[in-house]
Protein backbone atom coordinates (compact mmCIF):
# COMPACT_ATOMS: atom_id res chain seq x y z
CA UNK A 1 0.00 0.00 0.00
CA UNK A 2 0.97 3.72 -0.52
CA UNK A 3 0.66 6.50 2.18
CA UNK A 4 -0.34 9.78 0.54
CA UNK A 5 -0.16 12.92 2.48
CA UNK A 6 -2.27 16.24 1.34
CA UNK A 7 0.72 18.69 2.06
CA UNK A 8 -1.47 21.76 2.02
CA UNK A 9 -3.69 19.93 5.05
CA UNK A 10 -0.34 18.98 7.11
CA UNK A 11 0.49 21.11 9.96
CA UNK A 12 3.41 19.20 11.05
CA UNK A 13 1.50 18.18 14.20
CA UNK A 14 4.07 15.24 14.03
CA UNK A 15 1.48 12.90 15.40
CA UNK A 16 2.05 10.42 12.75
CA UNK A 17 5.99 10.72 13.17
CA UNK A 18 5.53 9.43 16.89
CA UNK A 19 3.12 6.37 15.82
CA UNK A 20 6.13 5.40 12.90
CA UNK A 21 8.91 7.23 13.04
CA UNK A 22 10.08 4.92 10.23
CA UNK A 23 7.51 5.74 7.78
CA UNK A 24 7.10 9.70 8.44
CA UNK A 25 9.57 12.41 9.28
CA UNK A 26 9.47 16.29 9.20
CA UNK A 27 11.55 18.11 8.12
CA UNK A 28 13.03 21.78 9.54
CA UNK A 29 10.98 23.40 7.07
CA UNK A 30 7.91 21.35 8.67
CA UNK A 31 7.65 19.58 5.26
CA UNK A 32 6.78 15.97 6.17
CA UNK A 33 7.76 13.18 4.43
CA UNK A 34 6.83 9.92 3.72
CA UNK A 35 10.04 7.28 4.09
CA UNK A 36 8.75 4.28 2.32
CA UNK A 37 7.01 4.53 -1.26
CA UNK A 38 5.75 0.97 -1.11
CA UNK A 39 4.58 0.48 2.26
CA UNK A 40 4.71 -3.06 3.86
CA UNK A 41 1.88 -4.63 4.99
CA UNK A 42 3.78 -5.22 8.41
CA UNK A 43 3.16 -1.81 8.84
CA UNK A 44 -0.56 -1.52 8.26
CA UNK A 45 -1.73 -1.54 11.62
CA UNK A 46 0.46 1.40 12.19
CA UNK A 47 -0.51 3.00 8.80
CA UNK A 48 -4.03 2.98 9.93
CA UNK A 49 -3.26 4.47 13.44
CA UNK A 50 -1.71 7.27 11.86
CA UNK A 51 -4.30 7.92 9.28
CA UNK A 52 -7.11 7.95 12.20
CA UNK A 53 -4.82 9.81 14.59
CA UNK A 54 -3.83 12.96 12.22
CA UNK A 55 -5.79 15.67 13.70
CA UNK A 56 -5.70 17.43 10.46
CA UNK A 57 -7.44 14.54 8.02
CA UNK A 58 -4.35 14.52 5.74
CA UNK A 59 -3.38 11.28 5.94
CA UNK A 60 -4.81 8.63 3.44
CA UNK A 61 -3.95 4.97 2.29
CA UNK A 62 -3.69 3.83 -1.64
CA UNK A 63 -4.24 0.30 -2.16
CA UNK B 1 -39.06 14.18 27.87
CA UNK B 2 -35.39 14.24 26.64
CA UNK B 3 -34.21 18.14 26.23
CA UNK B 4 -30.80 19.44 25.50
CA UNK B 5 -31.04 22.99 25.77
CA UNK B 6 -27.67 24.45 25.98
CA UNK B 7 -28.74 27.54 27.00
CA UNK B 8 -30.19 26.29 30.16
CA UNK B 9 -27.98 26.67 33.03
CA UNK B 10 -28.57 23.85 35.10
CA UNK B 11 -27.28 21.55 32.36
CA UNK B 12 -23.38 23.18 33.10
CA UNK B 13 -24.10 21.69 36.62
CA UNK B 14 -23.74 18.39 34.67
CA UNK B 15 -23.86 17.44 31.27
CA UNK B 16 -22.96 14.48 31.12
CA UNK B 17 -26.40 12.10 31.69
CA UNK B 18 -27.57 14.30 29.29
CA UNK B 19 -25.26 13.31 26.78
CA UNK B 20 -25.57 9.44 27.07
CA UNK B 21 -29.02 9.93 26.72
CA UNK B 22 -28.64 11.36 23.63
CA UNK B 23 -25.68 9.34 22.53
CA UNK B 24 -27.99 6.48 22.87
CA UNK B 25 -31.77 7.89 22.61
CA UNK B 26 -31.36 10.59 19.98
CA UNK B 27 -28.08 10.54 18.42
CA UNK B 28 -29.43 12.86 16.21
CA UNK B 29 -31.13 14.85 18.03
CA UNK B 30 -33.24 17.78 17.29
CA UNK B 31 -35.00 20.80 19.77
CA UNK B 32 -38.48 21.16 19.12
CA UNK B 33 -39.56 24.83 19.82
CA UNK B 34 -35.11 25.97 19.24
CA UNK B 35 -34.94 24.31 15.87
CA UNK B 36 -31.61 22.56 15.64
CA UNK B 37 -30.44 19.41 15.77
CA UNK B 38 -27.27 17.99 17.60
CA UNK B 39 -24.65 15.00 16.94
CA UNK B 40 -22.96 13.32 20.68
CA UNK B 41 -21.84 10.53 19.37
CA UNK B 42 -18.26 10.22 18.56
CA UNK B 43 -18.07 8.92 15.35
CA UNK B 44 -20.95 11.35 13.72
CA UNK B 45 -19.18 14.33 15.34
CA UNK B 46 -15.59 12.91 13.58
CA UNK B 47 -17.74 12.44 10.43
CA UNK B 48 -19.27 15.58 10.05
CA UNK B 49 -15.50 17.45 10.99
CA UNK B 50 -14.14 15.25 8.29
CA UNK B 51 -16.82 16.81 5.86
CA UNK B 52 -16.58 20.54 5.57
CA UNK B 53 -18.22 21.04 2.12
CA UNK B 54 -21.77 19.37 3.48
CA UNK B 55 -21.49 21.00 7.36
CA UNK B 56 -20.29 24.26 6.97
CA UNK B 57 -18.48 26.85 9.15
CA UNK B 58 -20.18 29.94 7.29
CA UNK B 59 -22.14 31.19 9.86
CA UNK B 60 -19.70 30.93 12.82
CA UNK B 61 -18.71 29.04 15.85
CA UNK B 62 -21.93 29.55 17.70
CA UNK B 63 -25.51 27.85 17.53
CA UNK B 64 -27.06 31.42 16.74
CA UNK B 65 -26.64 32.26 13.25
CA UNK B 66 -24.96 35.04 13.01
CA UNK B 67 -25.64 37.98 10.52
CA UNK B 68 -22.73 39.00 7.83
CA UNK B 69 -21.11 41.30 9.85
CA UNK B 70 -20.36 39.41 13.01
CA UNK B 71 -19.28 36.78 10.95
CA UNK B 72 -17.02 38.70 9.47
CA UNK B 73 -15.44 39.14 13.65
CA UNK B 74 -14.78 35.10 13.68
CA UNK B 75 -12.57 35.70 10.66
CA UNK B 76 -11.12 32.06 9.48
CA UNK B 77 -13.32 30.13 11.92
CA UNK B 78 -16.51 31.17 10.23
CA UNK B 79 -14.55 30.48 6.43
CA UNK B 80 -14.97 27.19 4.53
CA UNK B 81 -12.36 25.67 2.30
CA UNK B 82 -10.80 27.25 -0.23
CA UNK B 83 -10.66 30.70 1.57
CA UNK B 84 -10.45 29.20 4.94
CA UNK B 85 -7.05 27.29 4.40
CA UNK B 86 -5.38 30.56 2.62
CA UNK B 87 -6.09 32.70 5.65
CA UNK B 88 -4.97 29.61 7.75
CA UNK B 89 -1.41 29.09 5.62
CA UNK B 90 -0.70 32.62 6.96
CA UNK B 91 -0.12 31.16 10.30
CA UNK B 92 0.18 28.14 11.09
CA UNK B 93 3.61 27.79 10.95
CA UNK B 94 3.62 29.88 14.24
CA UNK B 95 1.85 27.16 16.23
CA UNK B 96 3.47 24.04 15.04
CA UNK B 97 4.48 21.56 17.80
CA UNK B 98 8.05 22.86 17.24
CA UNK B 99 7.53 27.01 17.17
CA UNK B 100 5.63 26.30 20.49
CA UNK B 101 8.29 24.61 22.26
CA UNK B 102 10.54 27.50 22.08
CA UNK B 103 7.80 29.58 23.52
CA UNK B 104 8.86 26.71 26.68
CA UNK B 105 11.05 29.61 28.64
CA UNK B 106 8.84 32.08 28.01
CA UNK B 107 5.94 30.38 29.48
CA UNK B 108 8.40 29.49 32.38
CA UNK B 109 8.23 32.51 33.74
CA UNK B 110 5.46 34.05 33.35
CA UNK B 111 4.52 31.21 35.15
CA UNK B 112 6.16 31.75 38.24
CA UNK B 113 5.41 35.42 38.35
CA UNK B 114 1.93 34.26 38.29
CA UNK B 115 2.26 31.68 40.88
CA UNK B 116 3.88 34.13 42.89
CA UNK B 117 0.43 35.41 44.07
CA UNK B 118 -1.15 31.79 44.86
CA UNK B 119 1.14 31.56 48.12
CA UNK B 120 -1.25 32.85 50.31
CA UNK B 121 -2.86 31.42 53.69
CA UNK B 122 -6.37 32.07 52.62
CA UNK B 123 -8.22 31.24 49.44
CA UNK B 124 -7.35 32.83 46.37
CA UNK B 125 -9.47 32.51 43.15
CA UNK B 126 -7.41 30.12 40.70
CA UNK B 127 -9.10 31.46 37.99
CA UNK B 128 -8.93 35.23 38.70
CA UNK B 129 -5.78 35.15 39.69
CA UNK B 130 -3.80 32.86 37.90
CA UNK B 131 -5.56 30.83 34.88
CA UNK B 132 -7.25 33.68 33.10
CA UNK B 133 -4.26 36.50 33.42
CA UNK B 134 -1.41 33.58 32.35
CA UNK B 135 -2.91 32.32 28.54
CA UNK B 136 -3.84 35.84 27.96
CA UNK B 137 -0.69 36.98 29.26
CA UNK B 138 1.02 33.88 26.31
CA UNK B 139 -0.98 35.68 23.68
CA UNK B 140 0.31 38.99 24.74
CA UNK B 141 4.02 38.05 23.82
CA UNK B 142 3.09 36.04 20.84
CA UNK B 143 1.45 38.98 19.57
CA UNK B 144 3.75 41.84 21.13
CA UNK B 145 0.88 43.65 23.18
CA UNK B 146 2.29 45.55 26.29
CA UNK B 147 1.73 44.23 29.54
CA UNK B 148 -0.51 46.64 30.56
CA UNK B 149 -2.88 46.21 28.03
CA UNK B 150 -3.76 42.68 28.64
CA UNK B 151 -6.32 42.63 31.65
CA UNK B 152 -8.21 44.69 29.59
CA UNK B 153 -8.27 42.19 26.61
CA UNK B 154 -8.75 39.69 29.08
CA UNK B 155 -12.07 41.77 30.24
CA UNK B 156 -13.50 41.98 26.98
CA UNK B 157 -12.65 38.58 25.73
CA UNK B 158 -15.13 37.13 29.25
CA UNK B 159 -17.55 39.53 28.23
CA UNK B 160 -17.30 38.51 24.53
CA UNK B 161 -18.53 34.78 25.20
CA UNK B 162 -20.81 34.97 28.54
CA UNK B 163 -24.23 34.58 27.88
CA UNK B 164 -27.09 34.84 30.67
CA UNK B 165 -29.73 32.39 31.64
CA UNK B 166 -31.77 30.77 28.81
CA UNK B 167 -30.21 33.69 26.57
CA UNK B 168 -30.14 32.35 22.84
CA UNK B 169 -28.97 35.59 21.23
CA UNK B 170 -25.42 37.03 21.42
CA UNK B 171 -26.49 39.54 24.09
CA UNK B 172 -25.74 43.54 23.82
CA UNK B 173 -22.69 43.39 26.08
CA UNK B 174 -21.40 40.98 24.21
CA UNK B 175 -21.37 42.87 21.08
CA UNK B 176 -20.05 45.58 23.22
CA UNK B 177 -17.13 44.40 24.55
CA UNK B 178 -16.58 42.55 20.78
CA UNK B 179 -16.10 45.89 19.88
CA UNK B 180 -13.70 47.25 22.26
CA UNK B 181 -11.67 44.48 21.30
CA UNK B 182 -11.74 44.98 17.44
CA UNK B 183 -10.62 48.35 18.37
CA UNK B 184 -7.80 47.73 20.44
CA UNK B 185 -6.50 44.70 17.77
CA UNK B 186 -6.68 47.62 14.73
CA UNK B 187 -4.82 50.70 17.06
CA UNK B 188 -2.00 47.60 17.71
CA UNK B 189 -2.30 46.40 14.16
CA UNK B 190 -1.79 50.64 12.72
CA UNK B 191 0.93 51.08 15.36
CA UNK B 192 2.81 47.42 14.24
CA UNK B 193 2.83 48.73 10.64
CA UNK B 194 4.31 52.24 11.28
CA UNK B 195 7.01 50.91 13.39
CA UNK B 196 7.77 48.36 10.65
CA UNK B 197 7.59 50.61 8.22
CA UNK B 198 9.82 53.53 10.42
CA UNK B 199 12.28 50.92 9.50
CA UNK B 200 12.00 49.33 12.98
CA UNK B 201 13.49 46.18 14.39
CA UNK B 202 11.48 43.14 15.40
CA UNK B 203 12.13 42.15 19.06
CA UNK B 204 14.63 40.17 20.26
CA UNK B 205 12.69 37.14 20.35
CA UNK B 206 11.97 37.34 16.72
CA UNK B 207 8.98 38.51 14.61
CA UNK B 208 5.86 38.70 16.49
CA UNK B 209 2.08 37.18 15.41
CA UNK B 210 1.26 40.42 14.31
CA UNK B 211 4.57 41.57 12.08
CA UNK B 212 3.87 37.67 10.28
CA UNK B 213 0.72 38.76 9.40
CA UNK B 214 1.75 41.93 8.27
CA UNK B 215 4.16 40.65 5.84
CA UNK B 216 1.99 37.59 5.13
CA UNK B 217 0.15 36.90 1.04
CA UNK B 218 -2.43 35.68 0.04
CA UNK B 219 -3.13 35.33 -3.88
CA UNK B 220 -0.21 37.05 -4.17
CA UNK B 221 -1.60 40.50 -1.73
CA UNK B 222 -1.33 41.44 1.82
CA UNK B 223 -3.51 40.65 4.25
CA UNK B 224 -6.37 43.98 4.85
CA UNK B 225 -7.25 45.48 7.93
CA UNK B 226 -11.04 44.08 6.93
CA UNK B 227 -8.66 40.34 8.01
CA UNK B 228 -6.11 41.17 10.10
CA UNK B 229 -8.29 42.61 13.02
CA UNK B 230 -10.53 39.41 13.00
CA UNK B 231 -7.57 37.46 13.06
CA UNK B 232 -6.42 39.27 16.29
CA UNK B 233 -9.55 39.10 17.50
CA UNK B 234 -10.50 35.24 17.27
CA UNK B 235 -6.71 34.51 18.20
CA UNK B 236 -7.30 36.29 21.14
CA UNK B 237 -10.75 34.81 22.12
CA UNK B 238 -9.55 31.78 21.16
CA UNK B 239 -5.91 31.66 23.07
CA UNK B 240 -7.23 32.74 26.28
CA UNK B 241 -10.65 31.34 27.51
CA UNK B 242 -10.15 27.96 26.30
CA UNK B 243 -6.79 27.46 28.23
CA UNK B 244 -8.30 29.56 30.96
CA UNK B 245 -10.90 26.80 31.47
CA UNK B 246 -8.51 23.66 30.99
CA UNK B 247 -6.13 24.95 33.67
CA UNK B 248 -9.01 25.42 36.47
CA UNK B 249 -10.49 22.24 35.18
CA UNK B 250 -7.34 19.85 36.02
CA UNK B 251 -6.75 21.16 38.90
CA UNK B 252 -10.50 20.65 40.35
CA UNK B 253 -10.25 16.73 39.08
CA UNK B 254 -6.93 16.59 40.58
CA UNK B 255 -8.60 17.26 43.79
CA UNK B 256 -11.63 14.86 43.43
CA UNK B 257 -9.47 12.09 42.58
CA UNK B 258 -6.66 12.32 45.16
CA UNK B 259 -5.82 8.84 43.67
CA UNK B 260 -4.91 10.39 40.63
CA UNK B 261 -3.26 13.34 41.99
CA UNK B 262 -0.93 11.22 44.02
CA UNK B 263 -0.17 8.98 40.68
CA UNK B 264 1.00 12.46 38.67
CA UNK B 265 2.94 13.73 41.53
CA UNK B 266 5.17 10.21 41.79
CA UNK B 267 5.46 9.89 38.24
CA UNK B 268 6.07 13.51 36.57
CA UNK B 269 6.57 11.77 32.86
CA UNK B 270 2.15 11.57 33.33
CA UNK B 271 2.42 15.15 33.17
CA UNK B 272 1.40 15.37 29.52
CA UNK B 273 -1.53 12.72 29.52
CA UNK B 274 -2.60 14.44 32.59
CA UNK B 275 -3.13 17.60 30.37
CA UNK B 276 -4.68 15.13 27.66
CA UNK B 277 -7.06 13.59 30.17
CA UNK B 278 -8.32 16.96 30.96
CA UNK B 279 -9.12 17.74 27.98
CA UNK B 280 -10.89 15.01 26.69
CA UNK B 281 -12.75 14.60 30.36
CA UNK B 282 -13.58 18.02 30.60
CA UNK B 283 -13.42 19.80 27.30
CA UNK B 284 -12.82 23.80 27.14
CA UNK B 285 -14.69 23.33 24.51
CA UNK B 286 -18.15 21.59 24.27
CA UNK B 287 -19.57 22.13 20.69
CA UNK B 288 -19.22 23.44 17.80
CA UNK B 289 -21.98 24.77 15.26
CA UNK B 290 -22.19 24.20 11.30
CA UNK B 291 -24.83 24.17 9.27
CA UNK B 292 -25.67 21.69 6.37
CA UNK B 293 -25.47 22.46 2.78
CA UNK B 294 -27.81 19.50 2.12
CA UNK B 295 -30.36 17.49 3.49
CA UNK B 296 -28.28 14.66 5.62
CA UNK B 297 -29.60 11.48 6.58
CA UNK B 298 -28.12 9.49 9.50
CA UNK B 299 -29.42 7.19 12.23
CA UNK B 300 -32.97 7.27 10.17
CA UNK B 301 -33.46 11.13 10.95
CA UNK B 302 -33.57 13.52 8.02
CA UNK B 303 -31.78 16.56 8.75
CA UNK B 304 -33.06 19.49 6.23
CA UNK B 305 -30.21 21.47 4.14
CA UNK B 306 -29.86 24.58 5.91
CA UNK B 307 -30.02 23.52 9.93
CA UNK B 308 -28.14 24.70 12.63
CA UNK B 309 -26.22 21.31 13.89
CA UNK B 310 -24.26 21.12 16.87
CA UNK B 311 -21.28 18.63 17.15
CA UNK B 312 -21.42 18.00 21.12
CA UNK B 313 -17.34 17.40 21.22
CA UNK B 314 -17.95 17.07 25.28
CA UNK B 315 -20.09 13.83 24.86
CA UNK B 316 -18.27 12.66 21.79
CA UNK B 317 -15.64 12.54 24.21
CA UNK B 318 -17.44 10.64 26.70
CA UNK B 319 -18.24 8.07 24.52
CA UNK B 320 -18.04 4.40 25.78
CA UNK B 321 -17.77 3.36 22.21
CA UNK B 322 -14.45 5.02 22.10
CA UNK B 323 -13.46 5.43 25.19
CA UNK B 324 -13.32 2.77 27.82
CA UNK B 325 -14.77 3.56 31.62
CA UNK B 326 -15.04 7.23 29.60
CA UNK B 327 -16.32 8.56 32.66
CA UNK B 328 -13.29 7.93 34.84
CA UNK B 329 -10.68 10.35 34.98
CA UNK B 330 -7.08 8.38 34.28
CA UNK B 331 -3.71 10.58 34.05
CA UNK B 332 -2.17 7.86 32.54
CA UNK B 333 -5.09 7.09 29.75
CA UNK B 334 -3.62 6.48 26.33
CA UNK B 335 -5.85 8.92 23.67
CA UNK B 336 -5.79 8.78 20.33
CA UNK B 337 -8.73 10.13 19.40
CA UNK B 338 -9.79 12.95 21.55
CA UNK B 339 -11.91 15.94 20.07
CA UNK B 340 -11.22 18.24 22.77
CA UNK B 341 -9.16 20.15 20.00
CA UNK B 342 -11.80 19.65 17.06
CA UNK B 343 -10.29 17.43 14.22
CA UNK B 344 -10.12 17.96 10.16
CA UNK B 345 -10.10 21.66 8.47
CA UNK B 346 -10.55 23.46 12.09
CA UNK B 347 -8.81 21.66 14.26
CA UNK B 348 -7.75 24.26 16.59
CA UNK B 349 -4.27 25.92 15.76
CA UNK B 350 -3.64 26.41 19.17
CA UNK B 351 -3.68 22.89 20.53
CA UNK B 352 0.02 22.40 21.18
CA UNK B 353 0.60 25.65 22.81
CA UNK B 354 -2.60 24.71 25.55
CA UNK B 355 -0.74 21.47 25.92
CA UNK B 356 2.33 22.85 26.42
CA UNK B 357 0.32 25.90 28.93
CA UNK B 358 -1.25 23.05 30.43
CA UNK B 359 2.17 21.26 30.91
CA UNK B 360 3.91 23.74 32.32
CA UNK B 361 0.98 25.10 34.96
CA UNK B 362 0.58 21.94 36.27
CA UNK B 363 4.37 21.02 36.65
CA UNK B 364 4.94 24.27 38.48
CA UNK B 365 2.06 24.20 40.77
CA UNK B 366 1.61 20.58 41.97
CA UNK B 367 5.18 20.65 42.34
CA UNK B 368 5.08 23.93 44.84
CA UNK B 369 1.92 23.41 46.20
CA UNK B 370 0.88 19.50 45.61
CA UNK B 371 -1.03 19.13 48.83
CA UNK B 372 -3.70 22.34 47.61
CA UNK B 373 -7.08 22.03 48.32
CA UNK B 374 -10.57 23.36 46.79
CA UNK B 375 -13.61 25.21 48.57
CA UNK B 376 -16.45 23.74 46.69
CA UNK B 377 -18.92 25.27 47.77
CA UNK B 378 -17.56 28.46 46.73
CA UNK B 379 -16.70 27.87 43.19
CA UNK B 380 -18.84 29.19 40.18
CA UNK B 381 -19.18 27.31 37.05
CA UNK B 382 -18.89 29.78 33.83
CA UNK B 383 -22.52 29.81 31.61
CA UNK B 384 -22.11 29.67 28.05
CA UNK B 385 -23.31 27.08 25.67
CA UNK B 386 -20.17 26.79 24.13
CA UNK B 387 -17.64 27.09 27.19
CA UNK B 388 -17.02 24.73 30.14
CA UNK B 389 -14.99 25.00 33.30
CA UNK B 390 -14.95 27.38 36.12
CA UNK B 391 -15.18 31.22 36.46
CA UNK B 392 -14.09 31.35 39.99
CA UNK B 393 -12.65 28.65 41.64
CA UNK B 394 -11.13 29.11 45.04
CA UNK B 395 -8.14 27.15 46.33
CA UNK B 396 -6.42 26.96 49.56
CA UNK B 397 -2.33 26.24 48.39
CA UNK B 398 -0.09 25.30 50.91
CA UNK B 399 3.79 25.59 49.90
CA UNK B 400 5.60 22.65 51.27
CA UNK B 401 8.59 25.18 51.97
Amino acid sequence: MRVKVNLERCEANRICVDISPELFAVDAADKLHVLQAEVPEALRAKVEEAVQSCPRNALSIEE
Amino acid sequence: MLEWNPYDWKLSLDPYPTYRALRDAAPVYHHPKLGFYALSRHADVMAALRDPATFSSADGPGLEKLDRAAVEVASFLAMDPPRHDQIRATVWQLFTRAAVNTLEPTIRRLTHEHSARLERPDAVDFIGEFSAPLPMDVVGELMGVPAEDRPALRRWADTVVHREDYESEVPPAAMEAGMQMLGYFYQHIQKRRAHAAAGGSESASGASLTDVLLRAEVEGAPLGDGELVPMHFLLGIAGGETTTKLLGNALFWLWKNPDERRRLLADPKLFPSCVEETARFESSSQMVARTTTREVELHGVRIPSGARVALLLGSANRDERVFPDPDRFDVGRKISQTLAFGYGAHYCLGAWLARLEGRICLEEILRRFPEYSIEERDIVRVHSPNVRGFSVLPIRFRSTA
